[in-house]
Parts: C-alpha cells; structure tokens; sequence
C-alpha cells in the first residue's frame, strides 16, 4: 500500500524506515541530553519552594535572587499558591511525600507535629541554623524540646488599615475608641462612602476582628489570664467585643456575609471603602491592585482611651523536607539558616513584612514603620497560634455567620468562643 | 470431574496430561486465557481501577475507624465512634439538608425546563446546531471558572446583574444575591442547574431521537391532543432517558464541591446556607483556610464513607426502580 503526501509516494516500508531512524536517532541522543543535563545539575543544586501569598511572587523572587546571588551554586524555584488552598496541597504533598524542598508549614503547625509524634516531614537542623537573633514569638514557633526546626519568613501585625484620601475628604480622623468608631462610620456611612469593608465569606475579617476587639478589651496580661482560666470571654466587658461588631453591621459594605477576602481586599485597595482589617502583609496586596494606594495603619481602637490592641502572628515557616536528596536537604539548610540572619531579615523587611530577627527594626516602607509604632500599645499573639485558644479559629468559622443572621445574640457568641478555650494554668 | 467439552474425555485421560508431562499439567492454565483474551486488554486498566480506587475506598473505610487529624501517626482506634458523632452533628445534617433540597431542584428543572428545551431542539431549524452548543457549552467549562464569574456577576458591589436589573425598571428585584441567607442557596440552585441543564438536554435530546415519529403521527391521526401525545407516548418511551439524568444526576449532586465552593466559601456563607456536605468533608479534611490547620481527617473519612453507602444504595435502589418503570411502560 502506498499513499500520495503532498506529490510524494510514501509506501509502508518508508514510514517503517523513518520511524526506525527516528527511533535511532532518539537512542543516541538521549544519553547525549542526559549527560548535558547531569552536566548542568552538577553545576546547581536546583531546590522548589512554595509561598501561600500570590501577590508576593515579585517581592519575593527578589529575596530568592539576592539568595542565590550568594549561593551560585544553588537555584531555588518559587510557586506561590493561593492561601486558602495551601494547608490542602501542602498535607497532600505530605502524605505524597512530595513537599517542596524548602517546605513551608503552618504557623503553629511545627508544634502540632512535634507533639502528634511519628516521623516528621522535616529534619532537624539543631546546630545547623541559628536562631539567637530571632524574636521570642519567631522562637517558640521553630525550636521545641531544644530542637530547631526552620525559621520563619515573616511576621505580621494585625490592624486597621486607613485609606486616607477618605478620610481627608471628609476632614476625619482615625478612630482611637471604639465610640470614635462609631460616630466616624456615621459620619463616612452619610457622606455616602462604605465605613468598613469586610470579607465575611471565609470568616477570615470577623475572626481577626473579633480578637483584636476582645484583645483591646483584654490586654496583654488579661490575655495571658484567659489563657490561664483566669477570666472569660463571657464576662460583660468582652461581650462588649461581640456587639460591637453587630453595631457596625450598617456600617460594612453591602454583601459582606459572602464577600471573600480577596475581592474585599480589591475593594478597599480601589478606595470603595474607608477602613478594612488588615495585617501587615496585605500591605503588598492592596499596593499590587493599587499602585497608587495611598494607605495607613492603625491599631484596634479600644474601649477607652490608652486601650488599643494589635494582634501579631508569622508566616510560613520554612523547615527542609525530609523527602528530599541529601545534596538538597545540604542546599535547603543553607537557605533556612541565611533566612533567620539579620540581612535576609532586612530584605523582608523591606520588601514584604514585619522581620523576626531581633536587630532589624528599620524598613523602608513606611507601613511597616507605622505597624511597629502601633504595635506598642498593647500586642497579644494572633490567637489561633496558641494551643490554649487556636480552637477559637474554627468556633468562629462556624458561627460567626450566626451573628449576621440573628440566630445569635452577642452573648451566645462569646458563649461558643469561651466553649472553644481551654485553659491551661502554666500558660 | 468432568472437562468443560462435556462428552469430551476427562483431563486425565488426555495424552498430554500423563505424570511427568509438565506441558501437559500447564495446558488447561493456557487455555483458559487463551479463552477469555479480553482480560488481558482490560488488565492494565483493572489494575489502575485498584489503585487509584478500590485500594483507597477500602482505605478510606479503615481510617474513619480512628481518631486520627491528618497530621502525624494514626491515633487510636475509636471504631464507630466517628459516625456516631455524625448522626448528632448539626452541620452534616445542615450540609445533608441542603444537598437533598439541591437535588430536589435540579431534578425537578431538568425534568421540565431541560425536557422542554431537548423538545425545542428536536425540531428541524437551521440553528439547532447553534442553539445545542450554546446550551451545552457550560458543561464543558471549567467549574471553578464558572463559579468565579457568577460571584463577580452576583456581587452587589462590582457585578452586572443588579445594575441590569436597575437599568431595565427592575430595581426592586435587586438582591444581595450570595450575602442573603434567603438567595444565597436559590443562587447555587440557578448556577448548579445553568451548569448541568446542557447534559440533561443532550441525554433527553438522544432519547427523543429515538421515538419514531410515526407513532406520534399515528397518535395525532387518531385525534390525540399534543400534550396526550407527549404524555402517553413521547414521555414513556424517554424512560430509559429519564433514568439516566435522573441517577447521574442524584450523584453528580450529592457530591457536589467545586461550583459551590467557589459561590459560598469553605463554610457555605452565609452562615451555612449554602453548605452542601462536599465541602463540609473538604474542610474537615484540609481545614478551611491557611489560618485554620485544625482538621480532622479520620472523621471526612466518616463522612465519606457515609456520603459512599448512601450514594451507592441509593443510586442502585434508583436505577432499579426506574429500571422496573422502563420495563413497565415498554
């Protein structure tokens, strides 16, 4: 049998023929391609990491370069995955047994792990990072038992974001109390502007709401005594919290019961809204929607004056796969000890977050400048990273909801939020 | 014990199968796949099947026995203890509520609005063609880009359809489409049923080409009305038609995730009104967001393993049924 193919006679044996020599042709340069690339992997130790940020992909290759700009002989390759989806893709991976090599956890999760026992799916790198520059908080979270696991790549404080020019329009100025609150969202919500912008969808905005307000109320040391048993979430001046964030229900931007985190964050960042929860790192995403935001940041204001909170947590912890060959595991430590020095430090700090290392207090954005100064006031722990109220996280998942649609009163939520501590003496 | 010829002689009195012949001892081995040489096309495939299915439903079914959050080793064994919780859980019953009333719906439209549509695109017009693929194009889209585009369409912020409604005199009908504990599950209803009508309309599309026209012509011939056409002719032989959608349907439905996801957030928002238990075993499972890492494994496991034995009884018991209508009505 034989074909025409453009004017040409193709008969079965030539296409035997060409497929053999095609098949010829791949046998030897196979090795050929190989023998290059092993050539090049001798060269470069080349590592995966993932981020749980999308929008500090760009900040965040440029870390990764001054890195690897140190460390020719290691390339690291960045996925950013979205928040929401990280914690399922990391676990998976996990179990898969294929993590990045440099493997991003959790906050909190190390201790999680550590306690549950079993094999870990990450190494121990005692002796090989060195974590006496860390802050106390960025400390507690990577070494237990005397073990160091990783280093964090971040911290963030958790607050008020301002968009200014609002606020300048109508001649305001951010609240400092919680009546300040009030009586401004009055004001803004008659100029025809949307006070707050609140994502309630994935309880993310409520949630944090809910512990910088009861944190205002609490403090430091009345935080420290909720942890130990000492006071309760029920008690009237912390209920004070929960109503609060019924009152300014006018005051949030319509539809926020199923407004994710994402589109409310485009929202605020557009100037559709005047104020909005926010942590330090969100900075970077309001800036990516908007270039030309023009933004500051407050505390929680409190019930009185001289009572504002913030709360303060960390990003991913970067730990090294035990999964991975021991040349990468070599190359991951590398980046994991460089992360927790005062340069890399400085680099976070200038290019994504609040910096764990103890020595670096100045940052080039004036955000984060502004994160410091209203972190002195009164800073507790973001809550869910401490075992003693980390369930508070999933109590207000499942009934935050519950506020809007009237199926709980103020009370009956701090019913469920205390429900959800358990308390723990030597906390 | 007799060879499978019948009359033919017994194994033993074969030639071939005489002590010390080992050929002969291994013949009837050969000819048994000899006989069946299908199952060795469908080997690979069995195999895979196994792995990637049957290994893990089984496992799955082990694991709901612990207690057990998806970190670290596997905890203690707590046997039925995961499924008793989930009798008296508020939220599986919540989730299970409302997939049940997401079927209800979605069956009741694709009995109705998709029929009257596949009647629509029964007829012969130049734009049939068209028509099917307009109507059949969501099926093949992406359903998290489905969701995504109708929670920007729905928003009462930055989408259209509130400001369409207002521009066409309709400003009264404007809602919080997904922030409303009253519309948020009429909204999944509407984008659940866009996104599948156009596989309803395709299978009742096919099983109307199969009802031959002259009994229909008969029927009207001997003075039967149109709709007594449809419902004593037409409609009964769609049956196995209606089985089809019905039972696809009922699973695709009751393990919906990815649309509704997307529309009500890791905790059905608002509140739980769109809390189908799809995404109830996803958050179980991997937690709800980067800020919530407390999941408990062993327990979606449960709930799968329930969801598993309900679908799979229910699914039989229905094809069943309407297996029995089919022979019935033909």
């Amino acid at each position: 049998m034989s074909e025409s193919f453009l004017g040409t006679r193709v008969s079965r044996r030539s296409i035997v023929k060409g497929m053999g020599g095609v098949a010829a042709a791949s046998a030897l340069g196979a090795p050929l391609a190989l023998r290059t690339r092993g050539a090049a992997a001798q060269d470069k130790v080349e590592l995966t990491i993932w981020g749980n940020h999308p929008e500090w992909k760009d900040p965040m290759e440029e870390i990764l370069t001054a890195f690897m700009e140190a460390n020719p002989d290691i390339s690291i390759q960045l996925t950013e995955i979205p928040g929401p989806d990280y914690n399922a893709k990391l676990q998976t991976a996990i179990t898969g047994g294929q993590p990045s090599d440099i493997l991003g956890d959790l906050e909190g999760n190390i201790l999680v792990r550590v306690a549950a026992g079993g094999e870990l799916p990450f190494i121990d790198l005692t002796g090989k990072v060195d974590i006496s520059g860390l802050t106390e908080t960025a400390r507690t979270q990577v070494e237990v038992d005397g073990k160091v696991y990783g280093c964090p790549l971040a911290a963030y404080t958790v607050g008020l974001a301002i968009q200014n020019p609002i606020f300048e329009k109508h001649g305001l100025t951010p609240p400092s109390t919680w009546d300040e609150l009030l009586s401004v969202c009055q004001a803004l919500k008659d100029a025809g502007e949307t006070p707050i912008v609140l994502g309630a969808k994935d309880w993310v905005h409520p949630y944090f709401m809910y512990i910088g307000l009861a944190s205002s109320v609490l403090g430091p040391d009345g935080f420290a005594a909720l942890r130990r048993g000492e006071r309760q979430l029920t008690e009237p001046e912390v209920v004070a919290a929960a109503q609060l964030l019924l009152d300014l229900q006018p005051y949030y931007n319509a539809g926020f019961e199923a407004t994710d985190y994402v589109t409310a964050k485009a929202i605020f960042a557009n100037g559709r809204g005047a104020m909005m929860v926010a942590g330090t790192a969100d900075f970077t995403g309001f800036r990516q929607v908007n270039p030309e935001a023009d933004l500051s940041f407050i505390a929680w204001p409190g019930p009185e004056a001289g009572k504002s909170a913030t709360t303060t947590g960390l990003e991913l912890l970067y730990t090294v796969s035990r999964f991975s060959s021991p040349e990468k595991q070599e190359a991951a430590t590398k980046f994991v000890a460089w992360l927790a020095t005062k340069e890399a430090q400085q680099l976070v700090s200038d290019k994504i977050a609040l910096p764990v290392h103890k020595e670096v207090t100045e940052s080039d954005d004036p955000i984060r400048a502004q994160t410091v100064a209203a972190s002195q006031g009164g800073d507790v722990a973001v809550w869910y990273d401490l075992p003693e109220v980390s369930d508070s996280v999933t109590a207000v998942q499942n009934n935050q909801g519950g506020l809007w649609t009237g199926r709980l009163t103020a009370e009956q939520f701090a019913q469920e939020m205390q429900a959800a501590v358990k308390p723990n003496p030597n906390a | 014990m007799r060879s499978p010829g019948g009359n033919s002689p017994s194994r033993a009195a074969l030639p071939s199968a005489l002590p010390g012949d080992s050929a002969g001892l291994h013949q009837p081995k050969r000819r048994s796949w000899e006989r069946r040489p299908h199952l060795w096309f469908i080997l690979p495939a069995l195999v895979a099947y196994g792995i990637l299915f049957i290994y893990p439903t089984i496992r799955s079914f082990y694991l709901s026995l612990f207690d057990w959050t998806g970190i670290g080793p596997i905890g203690k064994m707590v046997w039925l203890a995961n499924f008793k919780e989930l009798l008296h859980d508020e939220r599986f019953r919540k989730a299970a509520w409302n997939s049940t009333k997401l079927f209800a719906v979605i069956f009741v439209l694709q009995n109705t609005v998709s029929l009257g549509l596949a009647m629509m695109l029964n007829r012969r017009s130049p734009m049939t063609h068209v028509y099917r693929a307009i109507i059949f194009l969501p099926v093949v889209m992406s359903a998290v880009a489905t969701g995504i585009i109708w929670v920007l369409m729905l928003d009462p912020i930055i989408g259209i359809v509130n400001p369409v409604l207002r521009d066409i005199g309709l400003g009264s009908l404007q809602q919080e489409w997904q922030a409303d504990p009253k519309w948020a599950m009429k909204t999944v209803y509407l984008v659940q049923f866009w996104q599948w009508n156009g596989m309803a309309v395709v299978l009742y599309l096919a099983g109307l080409q199969n009802v031959p026209e002259d009994l229909r012509h008969a029927a009207l011939i001997d003075g039967a009305k149109r709709w007594q056409v449809f419902r004593d002719v037409t409609f009964p032989m769609l049956a196995p038609a209606f089985t089809i959608v019905t039972a696809l349907s009922f699973i695709l439905i009751f393990r919906a995730f990815d649309l509704i996801y997307v529309l009500g957030g890791s905790t059905g928002a608002p509140d739980g009104a769109t809390l189908v238990i799809g995404v109830l075993i996803y958050g179980e499972a991997f937690g709800t967001s980067s800020f919530n890492a407390a999941t408990r494994m062993s327990y979606a496991m449960a709930e799968g393993v329930t969801l598993f034995v309900f679908l799979a009884g229910m699914s039989g018991l229905l094809i069943r049924v309407l297996g029995r209508r089919e022979e019935a009505l033909q």
